[in-house]
Formats: structure tokens, C-alpha cells, sequence
């Protein structure tokens, strides 16, 4: 994923502790305010 | 009904709220009616649909590929009026997004990827290929990082998985059996597919 990121400008990565495959429902509060977040920032929210 | 042929594929969808469209995706759509569907259809267009192979969506004949999945998504924007709309996925969801980004990126305002990868290490093949014999693909642990490894870690958190919500959430999803069966040919985005692998990293 960070080799992935590097490539595309203006992307973000976040790293999710204690997260597996599915971090959108197993970290689900972390998930959301890290993609609301992302989209206020670049004003998508 | 919440359905439409999306470029000769019938999709089911769900399209709560309104605003700036917002459509994730990976595999079915259950998965997402849980923690993102309440919260953002508050500020935004909210869509999700059972990808084909997946759901109540079709079944189409014939091998696919991530390329007619992310056409598959391009043919629900259109049916469902939405020019452009932020894209996000997990899994192969990701890769769909990261796909549809490279083929269509005048109908995007962002994409969201998580937890997945631009490209399958030899290691990620024979793991599909395990999956492909498995009725339970969406279980069990996930690719190695390296060949001595006896097993990969477990697919989902196995708390959460024992939480009254991971069972609920067990207990509702449709799957992703024939996309998984049907999906043999992966393929790299084209612009990482000169990426490095993580063999080639561990050996230099």
C-alpha cells in the first residue's frame, strides 16, 4: 500500500490499528472519520 | 425495485440520502448498510449494490475481469444519473476502484481504497486458487507474506467475529462465491504494473 500511495499524487494512506481485512466494519468509527475527514479536507463533504 | 441494467449487467443497488454521490463497494452490499450507510447518507448520496456474481445481482456467462467490473460500476452511474461521484472500495472493491479510476477518471471526484492491493504476488495467485475450491471464500486466513509462512493471518478480527454485531453481520451477508469463481483474471492496473512485487523486494 505504500509503494501504491507514492504513486498517486495527493493521495492519502492511513494505517488503522487492530484492523484486518475489513476495517470499514471492524473498525468501522476510525474508517468513517478517516474517509470524512479525507473528503471535508478536499471539500467532497 | 432497486435495480437496473447497468451496460446489459442487472444490478441491485441502494441509493440513501442525498448530495454529492458516494458509492462503495465490495463484493455484496450488506456489509456496508451497517456503519457507512447511516452515517454518510446524512451528508451525502449514498450507493451500494451486490456487484454481479454477488446478491441479487446477475450472473453473467463467461470469465470477467476487473475492467468489466469497473464498467459495470461506470453502467450504474449512468443508469442512475450520476456524473461523477466519489468511488471507494475494499478488497477487490479497491481494486475496482483503482481500476475504474485509470478508465474513467473524468466520472470521479476521489477515490477510497482500502485494505487491498495493485497487483497478486505469486503467493496472492495461489491463495485465489485455494479460495476458488472453497465454498466459504470470505472466511480463513489471508494470502502469506512469504513462502515459509504455514498460514496468513486471519481474514477478520477474530473478536470481532465473536461480537454480537460480527455474527449479525455473519448472518446477513449474500457472499461472493461466483464473482470469486468467475474472476480468474486479475489483472495489475496498468500504470503499477511495473510495481515492484514483494519477491523482488525480499530478494534484493
Amino acid at each position: 500500500m505504500c509503494e501504491w500511495q507514492q504513486q498517486v499524487p495527493g493521495s492519502e494512506l492511513v494505517i488503522l490499528r487492530d484492523s484486518y481485512h475489513a476495517a470499514h466494519r471492524e473498525n468501522a468509527l476510525a474508517w468513517n472519520a478517516a474517509v470524512r475527514s479525507f473528503l471535508q479536507r478536499h471539500e467532497l463533504g | 425495485m432497486p435495480r437496473l441494467e447497468a451496460a446489459g449487467v442487472e444490478l441491485f443497488y441502494e441509493s440513501l440520502g442525498e448530495g454529492t454521490p458516494l458509492i462503495f463497494q465490495a463484493h455484496d452490499h450488506t456489509p456496508w448498510l451497517f456503519f457507512q450507510a447511516p452515517v454518510f447518507s446524512q451528508t451525502h448520496r449514498f450507493v451500494t449494490f451486490d456487484r454481479r456474481g454477488t446478491g441479487r445481482s446477475a450472473s453473467p456467462p463467461g470469465e470477467w475481469t476487473v475492467a468489466d467490473f469497473a464498467r459495470d460500476l461506470r453502467g450504474l452511474m449512468d443508469g442512475l444519473d450520476i456524473e461523477r461521484a466519489i468511488v471507494g472500495g475494499s478488497s477487490l472493491g479497491g481494486i475496482i476502484a483503482a481500476q475504474f479510476a485509470l478508465d474513467y477518471p473524468d466520472r470521479l471526484h476521489a477515490i477510497i481504497v482500502g485494505h487491498t492491493t495493485p497487483y497478486f504476488w505469486d503467493l496472492a495467485r495461489e491463495w485465489v486458487e485455494d479460495l476458488l475450491g472453497d465454498a466459504r471464500p470470505n472466511l480463513g486466513p489471508q494470502p502469506r507474506s512469504y513462502a515459509w509462512e504455514d498460514d496468513g493471518p486471519p481474514t477478520t478480527n477474530p473478536q470481532f467475529a465473536a461480537s454480537s454485531i460480527g455474527k449479525l453481520m455473519a448472518s446477513v451477508g449474500t457472499g461472493l462465491g461466483r464473482a470469486t469463481r468467475r474472476s480468474r483474471r486479475y489483472e495489475s492496473p496498468r500504470c503499477l504494473s511495473s510495481a515492484p512485487t514483494s519477491r523482488r523486494r525480499r530478494s534484493s
